[in-house]
């Protein structure tokens, strides 16, 4: 994932976003966010036509209208998307969330850190990871 | 039963006959008095019934006689269950039993029931007689017994299910607020003032109690909730993992009195159980050097195990109130606990059908005793605790 490759958050939580933009900016990580507030806006982001697609979605679990898994369901099924890696963010430690997410295929799963300090490492990592990581051809 | 003729008896033997007839004519009225008897021949119609069998079955003596017991035939045993009954009787065995009946009227009742065979010389069933006694009410009881015990395991269920989402979703706000709180400290520090980023500091701290009482909360309704295979549990395996977990601070330290059981058992509720209570001592120390002593004694049903420490020890009056959720007895800003540790242990041990309890010296340490039975398997829902051999 190059510096400038949006990613794409999907989070219904107006505290959890800014919370996500404030780790960023601390990590100085310039890739550009584009927020959804359920999963049909994520849909509809990953589908519009003049949008490049983003190297990575950060996928919260309990939102309205369509959840995280329902999302990932339609996602992990479209030959266009299902190569996206999502990291599950969530604060479900529910064995069955983290087992249905891993059953469609996702690519880390985390759970929120209460703690800003905590969350700005866990960011941290994000970016060490996948600043690394090659995407699919 | 006809009385040989008077004639061709020797006075003596009259008499001896005469006693032994009232002693049955005796026996055979207190029976009548006590229980319901039937008496059938060996196709299985009736030739005798007592008052009492009347009036439980609500048919009249004409009605009864010549009939065979399918006329109180409840429906209620399967076909298999009363083809035992016959099979038992027919071979000349005795049958006991609990049976449902219908009387004539329609209602239902139970007889606690033993059918003896009477066998002629040549050993088959010459008549078969039965006796019962009334236990429609017990039945009944019994019944009451079981559906209460159910709607309580289910509201049981339901409250530590309750407990799971209300703590769950209380999280996530309390998160909003320690994080927004946390910004205006790094934010606007300068503008605050020092009573301003005192109080905010405040702020921060009742949230991090609240995430640790909320956290406790989903704890404790975890025990009720989560069961998981029983494995082979070396319990000396298990303190030394506790104390790796606990991180013991360098002047105290753990021994094992003497070498624990190895247990088939729920590994994370052992290890709750010993986690909780060693990490107690380690927190009520008061002190920085102690001993922590963990020790197991066999007894006929049970281990009896103890946790013992040289810390502060604890007052008698509270021996009991420790073990109840969220009940500390240091002000909880002196130290940060949420009083749940000791209920998780009560509630585990209390699974296993066994009991907790401690005995303590102000001053000079408390010693935490808890019992855990050898088996438990005693019907379904009970986990076993099977010594290994």
């Amino acid at each position: 994932m190059k510096p400038g490759t949006p990613i794409l958050l999907i989070e219904d939580d107006l505290v959890d976003v800014m919370t996500v933009k404030r780790a960023l900016r601390e990590l100085k990580m310039t890739n550009p966010l584009r927020v959804a507030s359920n999963g049909e806006e994520g849909l509809a982001s990953l589908r519009s036509e003049n949008q490049c697609a983003p190297g990575l979605i950060l996928l919260d679990l309990n939102m309205p209208r369509m959840n995280g898994l329902e999302f990932l369901q339609v996602v992990k099924a479209d030959d266009q998307l299902r190569r996206l890696p999502v990291v599950v963010l969530t604060t479900s430690a529910q064995a069955n969330d983290r087992l249905e997410s891993f059953n469609l295929g996702i690519a880390g799963y985390i759970i929120k850190p209460v703690d800003f300090t905590n969350f700005v490492e866990v960011m941290r990592s994000i970016q060490d990871y996948w600043s690394h990581c090659e995407a699919a051809p | 039963m006809k009385p040989p003729t008077k004639k061709s008896m020797h006075p003596f033997a009259e008499e001896k006959l005469r006693v032994s007839l009232k002693e049955l004519a005796d026996v055979k009225s207190a029976l009548d008095q006590h229980a319901i008897v039937a008496i059938t021949d060996p196709s299985g119609q009736i030739t005798h019934v007592n008052d009492k069998f009347c009036a439980i079955s609500k048919y009249s003596r004409e009605e009864l006689i010549g009939q065979d017991h399918r006329i109180i035939n409840s429906g209620h045993h399967p076909k298999a269950f009363i083809r035992g009954l016959w099979t038992t009787i027919a071979s000349g065995k005795v049958w006991q039993g609990e049976l449902c009946n219908r009387a004539k009227d329609g209602s239902l009742y139970w007889v606690d029931t033993t059918i003896v065979p009477f066998l002629n010389p040549d050993g088959k069933p010459d008549q078969y007689v039965a006796i019962r006694a009334d236990i429609t009410e017990r039945k009944r009881a019994q019944d009451r017994q079981s559906e209460l015990l159910k709607e309580l395991e289910e509201i049981n269920e339901e409250l530590d299910q309750f407990a799971y989402v209300v703590s769950h979703d209380l999280k996530a706000p309390l998160r909003a607020i320690s994080s927004l709180a946390g910004w205006l400290v790094a934010d606007y520090a300068d503008k605050l003032g020092q009573e301003g980023r005192e109080q905010l500091e405040l702020l921060l701290g009742r949230v991090k109690r609240m995430n640790a009482l909320v956290e406790g909360i989903l704890h404790y309704s975890r025990v009720g909730r989560q069961h998981e295979d029983q494995v082979w549990v070396d319990l000396n395996q298990l303190v030394r993992e506790v104390c790796e977990l606990i991180a013991l601070p360098a002047g105290i330290s753990v021994t094992i009195a003497n070498p624990l059981p190895t247990l088939r058992s729920e590994k994370t509720r052992l290890m709750q159980i010993f986690e909780n209570l060693v990490s107690n001592a380690v927190k009520y120390m008061g002190k920085p050097t102690g001993e922590i002593t963990v020790g197991c004694e066999s007894q006929a049903q049970h281990w009896q195990f103890f946790v013992r420490d040289t810390g502060c020890g604890i007052d008698q009056k509270y021996f009991e109130k420790i073990f109840q959720v969220f009940q500390t007895l240091a002000p909880r800003d002196e130290h940060e606990s949420t009083g749940i540790g000791l209920s998780v242990v009560k509630k585990n041990v209390e699974l296993f059908g066994g009991k907790v309890w401690v005995e303590s010296t102000v001053g000079q340490g408390s010693i935490f005793y808890f019992l855990l039975p050898k088996s438990a398997g005693n019907g379904e829902g009970g986990e076993s605790l099977i010594p290994k051999k």
